[in-house]
């Protein structure tokens, strides 16, 4: 390196043909980093103080606050739900004209999307039978998942 | 120096700052007021209204009281755009016995941890 501002090297033909680019780009380049988040995450620590069989709902309540999702199970008593949720998602879009009247898209997206969390489940006595953590679409889609069977025979 | 004013006048008009907020807070003191076994169902609804949810759990009941707020900070630039939107809660859940009378309560007060961030200034939210 000498030491030199790489903005110093440029020309100002070539500064002034990057800006006239960038603003004649402006409507049909885009870039986007969007972040969205919500709620927190569980605490590692408390979730190793949970005991099957042992804890109870008011135990979890106190570990982990008020749940996302309260229901009644099918089988049991109470499940709760605690989720939480962060998106990181980069985009880059290109939109040219491709014949009068017509325009063509590419979009370049990269996204970690989707809610993480715990699903506790509790007996008729609110003591707990199991906890399941992952994501939430998975977990609460397979509880409610129709197991395939087979036809009768003949 | 006159790119640097170039880059803030390019800049400005592109700024957001949004505060958006849904239902009253929760107050410490009301959710400490609540005494499982003697607190009913008529006077947690005398002291934090009308619940977000009900649920009804078998012969049990519990209602949601839930105090939303998200924050939003971003950035658009000519062909840029950054944004991050930061949603905290206030919640909490009071479960009922069959003759309505309190028997758990959980609540989780973090509205006030909601932040104005940018994408690369944000980390993984605290473990808490």
């Amino acid at each position: 390196m000498d030491g030199r501002h790489p903005v110093r090297l440029l020309t100002p033909a070539t500064r002034l043909a990057a800006t006239l680019l960038a603003l004649t780009c402006c409507g049909c380049v885009s870039g986007n980093w969007v972040r969205e988040s919500a709620n927190e995450p569980l605490s590692l620590a408390a979730l190793s103080q949970v005991e099957i069989h042992a804890s109870s709902l008011q135990d979890v309540l106190d570990l982990f606050g008020a749940p996302l999702s309260v229901w009644e199970n099918d089988n049991t008593a109470v499940a709760v739900a605690y989720g939480w949720y962060e998106s990181n998602a980069y985009a880059v879009k290109v939109s040219y004209q491709v014949t009068k009247g017509n325009s063509a898209d590419f979009d370049y997206d990269r996204s970690n999307a989707g809610m993480n969390g715990v699903v506790f489940i509790f007996d008729d006595t609110l003591i707990l039978n199991t906890w399941r953590a992952g994501r939430l679409a998975d977990i609460l889609g397979e509880s409610a998942r129709v197991r395939p069977t087979l036809p009768p025979r003949g | 120096m006159r790119l640097l004013t170039l880059f803030i006048v390019l800049c400005l008009p592109g700024c957001l700052l949004s505060h958006k907020t849904f239902n009253e807070p929760l107050a410490t003191e009301d959710i400490e007021a609540l005494q499982p076994g003697l607190t009913t169902q008529s006077q947690v609804a005398s002291r934090f209204g009308a619940p977000t949810e009900i649920v009804q759990l078998g012969y049990r009941s519990a209602y949601m009281y839930e105090y939303k707020v998200s924050k939003s900070a971003g950035i658009f630039l000519l062909i840029f755009t950054a944004s991050n939107e930061d949603n905290r809660t206030d919640r909490m859940w009071v479960f009922f016995d069959e003759a309505g009378v309190l028997t758990h309560v959980g609540a989780t007060l973090a509205a006030d941890r909601a932040e104005y961030q940018m994408p690369w200034m944000a980390g993984t939210p605290s473990d808490s």
